[in-house]
Formats: structure tokens, sequence, C-alpha cells
């Protein structure tokens, strides 16, 4: 004999459910999906990429018979310069196919059915992956600091700082992968285009304007060095000529090397995360799924 | 006086030039269990797609509970659950974590989450599986713990689409059984099959639906009663004037040739008009192969409105053309 149970629906009422707030949802959704991070591996996959850049970086140079820097912002710049690499599998793993694969495996139908708006679904997800790269992030740069603190005695402001920085590109990042994700069609493309434009599409961009004496200030890349930057004492600043490969045999090129300011790179880098998120929503309201 | 918890007009929804549903009209009353019934293709699973907003009204009217599918997305949404037709679980979720995802999103009371897990996990037979993930679960209760969520949170109206595909006789028993329970407990069901049993068995109205257009409605009953009381099926040397001679008996309202015969559909007893039908067509010396005699099922419905099995393909060529209402 089947049992049921009293209650009709949630509320007990028998007619309308009564949805939690947007918030709450949110709360649900960050839940879950940072539980599908750890389940698919990629958090694990990510921890394990950062412990092994930890071990290269720090067990390197002794066995090459090289001697650390005497100073802890000296020490962590080596750490920060690897910094944007892992933002860029971090963007790629946890947002480039964060919106695409709802859709492509039809995992959309898990979600899009309940009452629960568009708006509250990105949310989730994005905050799911921003937990997920920032506990990337702060491993990283937390162990690093430690190992400057143990080796170099002292303890590295600028490395805080450069990790603020990190977490605000990486912030960025992800929300130009949930763009790409919101648009693309498939999960392999969405990925594969989200590491693509920062590691090489961005760069190129950045590479060609600074051969045209123009500062590529408005490129989230250029504006993410600062994370490297900001950990050299004093900050380098304005634009430095140098000849190009050739050296001074005829017909040299006269290259210029910018360095972004902090307070420009900021804004850009808040203005792609702002810009890209809202533009992620647009396409993803407006997705729906095929038959 | 009757109250309309699904209204649909003249709905429309096409995929680039294809025409999955074209005008299509009908009622679903409160309290009972509707039935789309139809072919792979027919348009049934559009139609629930769009009902549950997974699609969007591109013509027509539609409206659920009230409220209009077109508008009112979200209210919709609170009103109704859903069991897809295609599989549409996550794989790195276990069982249990399926059921509580689908319970805390709707807001359900811990106390009545819990005990609605326990009891549904109990139905469809997963008690033993609620930490295993779904990816590792085999197709069967991959459907059954589908169903389990459709129904966690007890809506007005509950759309199933394909419901027991792939499901063994004993869990479909049992799964009619609970779809039986939580109708007479107030729940509207929307069922789309192809499984005639299914629908003969569960519906208080039936939809039959073709080339996305509704061809016949009514109930189970009424619909096998279009078909006469009785129907004789025959084998013979010579269908084509087999079927003559039976037409020009006054107890065979209809006589036709089918891929595999004749089929005559009588207006009276079948066993006191057998002798007579055998009779007339062995007088002419035409050979008797096979004979089958039985009351009209759905399927026989069904084959007569579409001229077509309900598992097949394209209409066959010959065959008489669809009756559109």
């Amino acid at each position: 004999m089947i049992h049921i149970s009293e209650t009709v629906n949630p509320t007990g009422k028998k007619s309308v459910n009564v949805a939690p707030s947007d918030v709450s949802q949110i709360g649900i959704v960050v839940k879950y999906d940072f539980l599908k991070y750890l389940r698919s591996r990629r958090l694990v996959g990510m921890l394990a990429i950062v412990t092994l850049v930890l071990l290269l970086i720090t067990a390197l140079p002794p066995l090459l018979g090289n001697s650390y820097a005497d100073d802890a912002n000296e020490f962590i710049n080596t750490y920060a310069s690897f910094a944007s690499i892992l933002i860029i599998i971090g963007a790629t793993l946890f947002a480039g196919d964060a919106i695409v694969s709802e859709f492509q495996n039809r995992t959309g139908y898990l979600l899009f059915p309940k009452p629960v708006r568009r708006w509250v679904i990105l949310a989730g997800k994005f905050l799911a992956s921003m937990g997920a790269m920032f506990l990337v992030l702060l491993l990283y740069y937390g162990v690093a600091l430690l190992l400057g603190l143990a080796i170099t005695g002292s303890f590295s402001v600028l490395g805080v700082e450069s990790l603020l920085l990190a977490m605000l590109y990486a912030t960025a990042a992800l929300s130009v992968g949930f763009l790409i994700s919101s648009v693309m069609k498939g999960t392999t493309g969405a990925q594969i285009l989200t590491f693509a434009l920062f590691l090489f599409i961005f760069t190129i961009i950045t590479g060609v304007f600074t051969l045209s004496d123009v500062e590529p200030w408005f490129v989230v890349t250029y504006s993410g060095g600062t994370i490297n930057y900001i950990t050299q004492d004093p900050y380098p600043t304005g634009a430095a000529s140098g000849v190009g490969p050739g050296g001074l045999a005829p017909g040299a090129v006269e290259m210029t090397s910018y360095y972004p300011d902090i307070g420009v790179a900021i804004a850009v880098m808040a203005a792609y995360a702002l810009v890209s998120l809202v533009l992620a929503y647009y396409f993803f309201s407006r997705r729906e799924m095929s038959a | 006086m009757t109250n309309s918890i699904i209204e649909v007009k003249d709905l429309e929804h096409s995929f680039g030039d294809v025409k999955a549903v074209d005008k299509v009209s009908f009622t679903v009353e409160e309290g009972e269990i509707f039935s789309f019934l139809g072919p792979n293709g027919a348009g049934k699973s559009t139609t629930i797609n769009v009902l549950t907003t997974q699609l969007p009204c591109q013509a027509g009217t539609a409206r659920v509970c009230g409220f209009d599918v077109r508008t009112d997305r979200q209210s919709v949404k609170k009103s109704i659950g859903i069991v897809f037709q295609d599989e549409v679980l996550d794989r790195d979720m276990t069982v249990r974590e399926t059921l509580e995802f689908h319970g805390r999103i709707y807001s359900m009371p811990r106390s009545v989450r819990l005990a609605r897990e326990k009891e549904l996990l109990e139905l469809v037979e997963l008690e033993q599986k609620v930490d295993v993930r779904t990816k590792h679960l085999s197709g069967g209760m991959k459907r059954r713990l589908e169903i389990a969520r459709g129904l966690m949170t007890r809506p007005r109206v509950l759309f199933l689409d394909e419901p027991t595909i792939g499901l063994d006789p004993q869990t479909r028993l049992r799964i009619w059984d609970y779809i039986k329970s939580i109708n007479e407990e107030g729940t509207t069901i929307f069922l789309t099959t192809h499984y005639m049993d299914e629908a003969d068995r569960l519906s208080d109205r039936i939809e039959i639906i073709d080339h996305g257009k509704i061809i016949v409605s009514g109930t189970a009953e009424s619909l096998k009663n279009t078909l006469g009381k009785d129907m004789i099926y025959l084998e013979t040397e010579d269908d084509d004037k087999a079927v003559e001679i039976a037409r020009a008996i006054p107890e065979v309202f209809q006589a036709k040739r089918t891929s595999k015969g004749l089929e005559l559909i009588l207006n009276t007893d079948g066993s006191k008009v057998m002798p007579t039908v055998l009779r007339s067509i062995e007088d002419v010396g035409i050979e008797i192969l096979s004979v089958k005699m039985k009351k009209p099922s759905l399927d026989d419905v069904f084959v007569h409105y579409t001229g077509r099995e309900i598992r097949d393909g394209p209409a066959e060529n010959g065959l008489p053309k669809l009756r559109r209402r």
C-alpha cells in the first residue's frame, strides 16, 4: 500500500508553491554548483596545478644552485608572475562552460522549469565560480606569503596587494568566461575560446598597440599585469623606450614598454567584470532550450 | 460547473520550417488525468515544453493555473511539476541530493522534505541507492528518480512526458498507482504517452495528436465506442474482393483493407455476426486464412484515426487519409 504524506505541497496550501527568496535561492545554487566543482574534480585538478607550480617555483632555484631573494617583495614577485596563468586556467575550468553546458548537456531542465529567475541562476553560478577561484588564489598566495616569511624573515604587504589585484582580475576573467559561455553553442568551443582569448588574443592586441606606441590600457590582460608589477618596489611607471630585436643594427625597431597605472587598471578590470556579466545575463536570459 | 486549469487556444510552434504544433486547442479540467496520445514527433513534447515555459509561445494562447505562459512564466513555474521525456539529472549529484536540491529550491520545510524523500525513494525502490551518484544508476533507476523528483512538491499540475519509458512492468504499475493516488488528492495530471495501455488505464480524458494537430478527443470508452461494439480482423486469399463482400453485410458498420488484411467494425455483438461474415466470404470461393475478434482498444482507435500503428514512422501509402477534427 502506497502511503501519501499529508502535506499537499511545501506550503501546506493546495494552490501555488512558494519559492524561497532570491537570495536564499542564490545560496542553494552556489552550494550545489560548488559541490559539482568538487565532484567533477575540477577544483581538485586546479589545486593540483597550484601545488605543482608552488613546488616548481620553490624547489627549482636551490636545485639549480641559485639562492632565494632576500627581500620579501622580491621573493613574492616570482610567485605573482605566475598568478595570471593560474587565473586563466581557473576561468577556463570554472566559467568557460558554466552556462553553455546547461544547454548542451540539457541540465538546464533541472533549473529552468523551477521558479528560479535567470539572474538568480547566473548569480549563483558566478558566485560559486568566484568561490572556487578565490580558494585557489588564497591557497596559492597564502603558501607563497608564508614561504616568503619563513625564508626572508619579513612579510610582503605588496604580496597581499597583489592577491587583491589577482582577485579582481580573476573576477573580470570569470565574467568574460561567463559571457563567452552564454553565447557559445558548445562547451569545448567556449572553454577553448576563453583560454585562447586570455592567453593569445588579448596578448596579441596588447603587442600590436604597443608596437604602434599606443598604450593598451583598455585590454584586461594588460591591466592584469599589475598583479606582478605591484610587488616591485618602486612600482614601474611611465613609458620606457628601448631597442627591439636586432640591437643597434640598421632597421632595428624601437619598442616602448608601458606599465599600467594602478587606478586605471582597477577601473578597467572592474569594468570588464561588470559589463561582461551584464551582457552574459542579457544573452542567458534570452536563450531557450531547443526541443 | 467545470474549472479549467489548462486552457490552450490555437497554439502554434515551429522549428524553422517544421510546424511541430499547428493550431492546437484544448482544455484540461482541474483534478483530471488528461492524456496526450501520439507517436514520436507528433507534437506532444513541444506542447508540454510551451505549457511549462521551456519554449516560447509563438502563436495562440496558453494559460496554466490561470497564468499566461507568455507573460507570467514564474507563476506558471511555481504551480507545476515536470518529468521530462529525456534524462535530466546532474551526473555528479547523489540520489538524495537530487531530491534535496529540488525540495530546497521550492522551500519545502525540512521535516516535510525528508518525509517526502523517504516516501518517494521507497516508492521508486531507490532506498538502497540514496548515496549513489546518478551517473552510476541504471537507465531504469534514473527514470524512477526523475519521477520521484517530479512528485516531490506535489504541484497543482504535474506534467509527465512519457514517464514510464524504459521501466519494467512492475515499476510501471507502481508508478501508475502513485499517479492515481496523487491525482485523487487533487493534483491534475497532464500525461503524454505512446503507451496505449497507460493512457487507457489512467486517463479521464484523451486527446490524440498527430502531425501537430489534434485528431480526436474524448474518454477512453467514448473513443473506443466510436469503433462500434466489436472488431473482426480477417486475412483471406483475396482481401480486395472480401472487403467488398463484407461491406454488403448490414451489421458491418465499416470494412476496410489494412496492411495485414481486413478490419471490420461491427455495430452489434460480433459473435452473432461472425458466422454470417465467414459464410458470405467462403460462399464466393475465397479462402479465409485467419480470423480474430476483439473489443476495440485504444490501439484500434489510434490506427483508425491516424492510419498507422503508434510506433510506426510516417503513415503508410494507401492507408486511409487522416481524419482531422
